[in-house]
């Protein structure tokens, strides 16, 4: 176990939607400043577990949860913990972008703004440096007044990064962030998953194994709401230890 | 349903089987035309040697497309890797193969039949652990292909002491220098064919466990 070293600890972590199980007994730890991928067939749990990591199956009534969620050693689902700061440190990426319809600058500037910063100089400093650390700033700075809604599927893609570290977290969470972008645009952010772990920690959801043996450090397998297995991502895909692992990687699923 | 994946596979296991099929035959014209002292066997072999040639190619070409095309990975991944490298191991059996017939034709042409020492019984146990090398790798057998390494160690005694027993007889009577000289010979390359399936066997271990086997001890 790696729990002293871990970003994150679930342990235990159950999860029901009404009468349905969807996580069951989940043990599970994430290493700082690395990609973990979590793969597995649709309806798994992968997207649930991924949603517990910042409280989002909050905002879902029939949701319950049991077990502990530990980010920094502190137990997120504790009575007094925030849920708003918690998705501050713990930020998500979408599947499908989602820019606010407002400038590519305000889309940057949003989160800090709502935090309470309104210098302007403040403000244009990390509105270029979430640009550009999300790779996104050579591309449109000389239009920050342009829409960000008129950029195209990558670069809005890119742009909601931008927006999700502005505010500074520590974990980014991406549920399938490149799944609707052609191969360029899915390179270029597979790159910059690369890159940005040098400063947060990273948690992907992906139905492309490529993807996850591309960009990620470690690999999870989910199967019927059960972590099956979890391991360094180059062992996963050259020799899984569970039968049911190798199976869906090798397309043999029942 | 069957997935084009599989088909992919299916054929690449088909035309190994082929492969296998051919370069045994070869070993057996081969022998044959030692054991029988006849020229016209071995003939075969030079056709055989051929075929393997053109079937490393074209299995290549089809290993290349189910790489980039069908993205293999974790068992797949190693049964191509694995399968690249036993082409190549079987296209020099069948080289192996070819220097044995040209040795048995020049045998052929002696007068009187030489001593063939322990040939009779290298030749047969060349030809198991070819075979049960690629089958092991088929089937994914552990067990037999932990036998084929095994087999290797005799296979080297008997090479050994074949080359004894021929410098001996030099010393002894220097008339049958080049009798000697090919005999030996052919241990080499039957020595050579027990190494190249124990290439085989260890690429068998590898597919099937996920740990390379070579230049490691033996588990």
């Amino acid at each position: 176990m790696m729990t002293d070293s871990a970003k994150i600890s679930a342990r235990k972590l159950n999860l029901h939607y009404g009468d349905k199980h969807a996580l069951r007994d989940i043990d599970l730890d994430i290493a700082p400043h690395q990609v973990t991928a979590l793969i597995g067939p649709s309806g798994c749990g992968k997207s649930t577990f991924l949603r517990c990591l910042n409280r989002m199956n909050d905002l879902i009534d029939s949701a319950r949860v049991s077990g502990t969620v530990l980010v920094d050693g502190e137990d997120i689902y504790r009575k007094d913990i925030d849920p708003v700061l918690l998705r501050r440190k713990v930020g998500m990426i979408f599947q499908k972008s989602n820019p606010f319809p407002k400038s590519v600058y305000d889309n940057v500037a949003y989160g800090p703004r709502i935090h309470g910063i309104k210098d302007r100089k403040s403000l244009d400093q990390i509105v270029e440096k979430s640009l550009r650390g999300a790779a996104l700033w050579d591309e449109v700075k000389d239009g920050l007044g342009k829409s960000g809604l008129a950029l195209s599927g990558g670069q809005q893609q890119r742009l909601c990064i931008a927006r999700a570290i502005a505010i500074d977290p520590e974990v980014l969470l991406m549920d399938e962030p490149a799944s609707a972008l052609d191969p360029i645009a899915t390179a270029k952010i597979e790159e910059l998953i690369w890159t940005l772990k040098e400063n947060y920690t990273i948690v992907i959801v992906t139905h492309s194994m490529q993807q996850a043996a591309r960009v990620s450090d470690r690999t999870a397998f989910f199967y019927m709401g059960e972590m099956v297995e979890m391991d360094a991502t180059q062992k996963i895909f050259t020799s899984p230890s569970q039968k049911r692992t190798e199976d869906y990687i090798t397309g043999r699923f029942g | 349903m069957e997935r084009h994946f599989e088909r992919s596979l299916q054929e690449l296991v088909d035309d190994l089987k082929t492969m296998t099929d051919k370069v045994v035959a070869s070993l057996d014209s081969a022998a044959k035309g030692l054991l029988e002292r006849d020229a016209s066997p071995c003939n075969t072999v030079f056709d055989i040697e051929k075929e393997t040639d053109d079937m490393e190619v074209l299995i290549n070409e089809k290993l290349l497309d189910f790489i980039a095309l069908q993205q293999p990975v974790a068992v797949d991944l190693r049964f191509a890797l694995s399968l690249q490298d036993i082409v190549v191991d079987l296209e020099r059996i069948g080289d192996h193969c070819a220097n044995i017939a040209q040795s048995a034709i020049s045998l052929s042409m002696l007068r009187s039949s030489p001593d063939l020492l322990a040939l009779p019984e290298m030749i047969p146990l060349a030809r198991t652990m070819l075979q049960d090398s690629v089958l092991s790798f088929l089937n994914r057998d552990t067990a037999l292909a932990r036998r084929v390494l095994s087999m290797d160690d005799r296979m080297d005694e008997f090479n050994r002491n074949l080359a004894r027993a021929v410098i001996n007889s030099i010393k002894e009577d220097r008339e049958l220098v080049e009798t000697s000289l090919e005999i030996m010979r052919i241990s080499k390359n039957l020595e050579r064919i027990g190494d190249l399936s124990t290439n085989i066997a260890e690429d068998a271990l590898f597919t099937a466990e996920g740990r390379i086997a070579r230049h490691q001890p033996q588990a």
